[in-house]
This record gives structure tokens, C-alpha cells and sequence, in this order.
């Protein structure tokens, strides 16, 4: 492979993982727990931002060309740690006011606002994240400690290693969480509320963990994505990209680790990545227009088609010679399709049906 | 104090705008109960429109006609041939907001393809400047605040006054009691997304006379207005609304005004939000009267 190939093949993998990072987390929010996280994209910006500040040390005053708040020079994983923390604070208030008591529609209709206010905030206010330009030479933090006699593509090949080894870390947390009593709480809120929380279950306590940790996956593939970029801006994080992870949740399968993964490589990092540096035609950013347009079509194609998505979700059953006797035991019910969503069915209303 | 009724005259004049949006948004919303985040990109299909049919005419009336039409056979397009199939199979409320959301991607970065990225300019009629105290505005401006009052009226007459109204609210409210009734139902959401269409395209034009320049994405900016509005006014209610579009324009007019212009559309995001955390039903709605949003 020639050199420019290489690189090119190393950033695609880099994004990869950041991606699929994002996607599990989101699909612990949406998949596993039913909340319709559609602002999901503000934790990842968090985490970046934060990690950004933490590495680009003290804010200069008066000329210095970007303005942020605060601001310090923190070694190596500080900056990535810092910014995992505070997309996951920054989730508690969002959750207290979201998770509550809002219709399911309504709490995506509420989060995609939030997630609107947040980048008109961030690009109005430009002394807080340096407004619409964003934040820029951010220092790449292997280059600075041991690794600096590293050439810029070895580099590339050692932050992907980093990035894999992250990847790999949250892959092992979300399947242990899976696994555990709180994945199963987690679904069983998911699916029926109103019978979880008879169970004596708490299920604003629950969603409001998996938002939690969802948005501290969000903020560390945002921190480790910033660190590779070295840049950052409100056009980095507009709310079609929370949609373009969800479109590959959907398209993968929602609430499965393996189909997620698919989903993301084939959605966000195929399509939307790595036709960026396709040979391009027509006009500047005609391909970049139409690779959206296609996500929106496959996106539509696969909640008709197959809602379930590509790799279905796994249901575990408890096998019980007595429960067998009334139970079909029928694979697992799509949660786009059929029936309704059992909040909508609780409040007493449906989509108008025919 | 010039800057109070500048941000006041100015206020009127976005809410009306916004009002018409809104009162579509609210309709189409309050009978066939999708919340149809595509709204925002019918909404600039039809500024696109409106420059075709610029370069021809420049005649206010042509244009919003021509909009008008567009939005309407779109959202019909939208409503009958993409909705309703994922509601018949069940799909649920959240899949079929996502559906919306593809489709509104799906017109937006279609138009940007077509037409490339980068701002387009409207010819807009402007006359000469008309002075309200302190505030200088054009007679499109005046126009607007006109066509958003007869739309308004004419909406809710139709709706309180007319047997297609009853039938609109009865679906609106019970659809299978109405379809025991023998109201089609069917055929009052597809009615309801052509109204809803058609005033979402009067809107796009107005807007379009507005901004003077525009791109795939600025119909969205006025959506969270739209948004706000409806929801303000309560989902359903048409006079609400008006209240709810006005509302809505003279807080973010002021806030662009007083605080700062790029919060302007932050400052109704912001009221969306405490609305649908302290007041779902409105501000209008009395209790039982409309849309369970709460679980």
C-alpha cells in the first residue's frame, strides 16, 4: 500500500471505532432502554470540548486568536478522562427533565431541541467554546510524551491501537452491563413500564443510569475523536449526525452489540465517512448530498422491510418446562413494529390506526 | 424605548410568519397525531419553488399560490404515501418520527444536490420603506401580517363552522368513534396534510421574501419557531396557534434585540423546552380538551 493509502485506511479505522463507541453507547440509551436520545451528539461535543480545553491549557485573554473558559495542560489521559466525566454530568440534568414524565415522541421531539440549543448556544456565545470557528490545534497527546520521535504515520497506526484498545474496553463494559441484573431491568422497562415499576422497579432510576452512562460513552469517543482531529467546531456535531448513528443502530439492529457494530461501519463510516474521499463527480459535495440521501432511504427501507434490522436482537428466556406449556416460544418481538410502543398504549392513545 | 418597538413591530411581523407555520404544523399534527419533523424541509422545497417561479413573475399572490400547491401535493405525497402505510403496519410513534426525520434528510441534502451548496437570492418585492413609529418595514412585511390573519380566520371558521371541520376535530379526537360515525377518516388526514402543506408552503414563500438569501437548511430555523409555536398554543388548537406563533415572535425578536442576535432562535428552543416540561397541553387548553402528551 502506498503511503497516502495507509493513511487514509489508518484515519477510516480511527473514525470506525470512535463511531462505534458512540453507536453503543447510544444504543444504550435507545436500543436498551427506550429513551429516544435524539440529542445524543451534544455528549460526544462535551466530551470533546472538554478534552480539548483540558489539553490546550489556560485560556490566553484579550488578542490571543480563540476564546474558551477555563483551560489547563493535563497529561496524557487526563484530558479524555475529564471529558467522559462531564458528558456524564452534563446528562443528569438532562435526563431529570426529559425522562420523567414525556410521551415517547415528545421526548425525541425534546432532546432534538436541546440538541438544537445547544449549537446555537455554542455558536453564538463566542467566549465560551470560541463560537462558530470552534477550537483548533489541539495537541495530539501521544505525540507529546514518549512517542514524539514517532513519523506521523506511525503515529497514525498508534493512536488506532489506542482507539481499538478503548473501543475494546467499552465493548467488554456494555456487554457485562448486558448481562447483569441492570441490563435485564433495563429491558424489562423498556418494554413494559407500568409492569417493571409494579416489579418494584425504578424505572426513572434505572433510564436515568443508562442515560448516564450512554452519555460517558458519548463523551469519551468524543474525547478520543478530538484528539485525532485536532479540531473542533459546531459543525461538527449538527443533529444529523446523532441521526446518522441512530440510522446505523436501525439499520444493524437495535439493542444487539454485534449488529450495532455492523450497522455503524456500514451507515456512519461507509457511507458517510469514507465516501468523503471517494473520487468526487459533479459538483463539490454532490457525493456528500447524495450518501445522506441514501442513508435516509435505507434508513426508511429497513423500518418497512426489516425493523428488527440486519442482526436482530437476542432475546434471553428463562426455560421453564411449566412456563413452556403457555408461553409460544415465537423469536423476538421488533421494537419498531408491531404494535405500539406500550408507553403510548398506557397514556390510552395510539398513532391513529386503520 | 425605539429598540422596544422595533423588537415589537418586528415580533408581530415574525409571528405571523411563524403563526402561519404553525397553524399547519398544529393541524395536521392534532388529526393524524405524526409528529412530522419533515415539515421544516417542505417548508424550504417551497423557497426553492418560489425562486423558479420568481424568475417568472414577481407577483406575491402567484408565488404563494404556486407554494402553496407544492407544500400541498408533498405533504400529501409525505402523509398518504410514505405515513400512513407505517402506521397501518403499526410502526410506532417513535418509528415513524424517525421516518419523518429521513424524509425531511432525504428533501433536504436531495435539494442541496440539486442545486449545490452555498446561499441562493431571492428577488423580493420590497416598495418603499413604511415607517411604524421607529420600526421601517416593507410592504411584503405588511402582506404578511395580512395573509397570516385571513389564514387564521379562515382555518378556524372551516374548523368550527364547516362539516369537514366537525369531521377534522372528531378524528382529531376519537378516530374510531368518528369512523363508527362514518366519517372517513382516511380521507380527513389526507385532507389534513393538503391544508397543512399548503400553508407550510405559504410560509416557505413568505420566508423566502424574508431572508432575501437562502440554502437547504433554512427552513429549519423557522421549524423550531413553528415548533414552538404549536406547542405553545397547544397542539390542536388553531386560534392557539396565532396566540402561540405571536408569542413566539416577540420573544425571539426581543431576545435578538436586547440580548443577542444569534440567541434568537435559542430563546424559543428554550421555551419549547419549559413548555413541555411544566405546561404540555398549552397555554390555552383546558383540561381534557386536547392531546395527552404525557405518559
Amino acid at each position: 500500500m502506498s503511503y497516502a493509502q495507509q493513511f487514509y485506511l489508518s484515519s477510516v479505522l480511527i473514525v470506525a471505532c470512535v463511531d462505534v463507541m458512540a453507536a453503543w453507547g447510544l444504543d444504550l440509551q435507545f436500543g436498551w432502554s427506550g429513551i429516544n436520545s435524539f440529542g445524543y451528539i451534544v455528549f460526544v461535543a462535551t466530551g470533546a470540548y472538554t478534552a480539548a480545553i483540558l489539553s490546550l491549557g489556560p485560556a490566553a485573554s484579550g488578542l490571543a486568536f480563540q476564546h474558551y473558559v477555563g483551560g489547563a495542560k493535563l497529561p496524557f489521559p487526563l484530558p479524555i478522562i475529564g471529558g467522559t466525566v462531564v458528558a456524564g454530568v452534563l446528562a443528569v440534568p438532562i435526563g431529570a427533565v426529559t425522562l420523567r414524565r414525556l410521551r415517547g415522541d415528545y421526548e425525541a421531539i425534546v432532546m432534538l431541541i436541546l440538541s438544537l440549543i445547544a449549537t446555537g448556544a455554542a455558536t453564538a456565545e463566542t467566549g465560551f467554546v470560541n463560537g462558530p470557528t470552534g477550537l483548533s490545534l489541539i495537541p495530539q497527546p501521544l505525540s507529546t510524551s514518549l512517542l514524539s520521535s514517532l513519523s506521523p504515520l506511525d503515529y497514525q497506526w498508534t493512536y488506532l491501537g489506542w482507539s481499538a484498545f478503548l473501543t475494546v474496553g467499552v465493548y467488554l463494559l456494555v456487554r457485562r452491563l448486558r448481562k447483569a441484573p441492570f441490563g435485564r431491568n433495563l429491558l424489562a422497562v423498556r418494554d413494559n413500564p407500568d409492569a417493571a415499576e409494579a416489579a418494584g422497579r425504578n424505572v426513572f432510576g434505572l433510564r436515568m443510569q443508562a442515560f448516564v452512562i450512554g452519555a460517558m460513552i458519548a463523551g469519551l469517543s468524543g474525547a478520543v475523536l478530538v484528539e485525532f482531529v485536532n479540531a473542533w467546531a459546531p459543525a461538527s456535531w449538527l443533529y444529523p449526525e446523532t441521526f446518522a448513528l441512530l440510522a446505523g443502530i436501525i439499520v444493524g439492529g437495535r439493542g444487539n452489540l454485534g449488529g450495532v457494530m455492523l450497522g455503524t461501519i456500514l451507515v456512519p463510516v461507509l457511507f458517510l465517512e469514507a465516501t468523503r474521499y471517494l473520487p468526487q463527480f459533479g459538483r463539490v459535495g454532490l457525493v456528500d448530498s447524495l450518501a445522506w440521501v441514501v442513508v435516509g432511504l435505507l434508513t426508511i427501507a429497513v423500518i418497512w422491510w426489516r425493523p428488527q434490522g440486519l442482526v436482530p436482537e437476542r432475546r434471553r428466556r428463562f426455560r421453564s418446562k411449566a412456563a413452556d406449556k403457555f408461553v409460544s416460544r415465537e423469536s423476538a418481538e421488533p421494537l419498531l413494529q408491531p404494535g405500539e410502543d406500550p408507553r403510548s398504549a398506557a397514556s390510552g392513545r395510539r398513532t391513529g390506526t386503520n | 424605548m425605539n429598540l422596544l418597538v422595533d423588537s415589537l413591530v418586528f415580533g408581530v411581523i415574525t409571528g405571523a410568519l411563524v403563526a402561519i407555520g404553525a397553524l399547519g404544523f398544529t393541524l395536521q399534527y392534532g388529526v393524524t397525531n405524526v409528529f412530522n419533523l419533515a415539515y421544516g424541509a417542505i417548508l424550504t422545497s417551497a423557497i426553492y419553488i418560489g425562486y423558479e417561479v420568481s424568475k417568472l413573475t414577481s407577483n406575491l399572490a402567484v408565488l404563494a399560490l404556486s407554494g402553496a400547491v407544492w407544500g400541498a401535493l408533498l405533504s400529501l405525497l409525505l402523509g398518504a404515501g410514505v405515513i400512513r402505510p407505517f402506521v397501518r403496519r403499526g410502526t410506532t410513534l417513535v418509528g415513524v418520527v424517525i421516518v419523518t426525520v429521513s424524509i425531511g434528510l432525504i428533501v433536504e441534502y436531495t435539494l442541496e444536490a440539486i442545486q449545490g451548496p452555498g446561499v441562493l437570492t431571492f428577488s423580493s418585492v420590497t416598495g418603499s420603506p413604511i415607517h411604524i413609529s421607529s420600526a421601517t418595514v416593507n410592504i411584503t412585511q405588511i402582506y404578511q401580517v395580512i395573509i397570516g390573519v385571513v389564514l387564521m380566520l379562515g382555518v378556524h371558521l372551516i374548523l368550527m363552522h364547516t362539516r369537514l371541520g366537525l369531521a377534522m376535530r372528531a378524528t382529531a379526537a376519537e378516530p374510531s368513534l368518528a369512523r363508527g360515525c362514518g366519517i372517513s377518516t382516511e380521507r380527513v388526514r389526507a385532507l389534513s396534510w393538503i391544508i397543512s402543506g399548503g400553508l407550510c408552503g405559504i410560509c416557505g414563500i413568505l420566508l423566502g421574501e424574508q431572508s432575501v438569501i437562502f440554502s437547504s437548511t433554512t427552513g429549519d430555523d423557522l421549524f423550531i419557531l413553528i415548533v414552538a409555536g404549536a406547542i405553545v398554543g397547544g397542539i390542536g388548537v388553531p386560534l392557539g396557534a396565532m396566540a402561540g406563533g405571536l408569542l413566539i415572535g416577540i420573544i425571539s425578536e426581543g431576545t435578538a434585540a436586547f440580548i443577542n442576535p444569534a440567541l434568537r432562535d435559542v430563546a424559543a428552543a428554550v421555551v419549547v423546552v419549559l413548555m413541555l416540561v411544566l405546561r404540555p397541553q398549552g397555554i390555552f387548553a383546558s383540561s381534557g380538551s386536547t392531546k395527552v402528551l404525557t405518559r
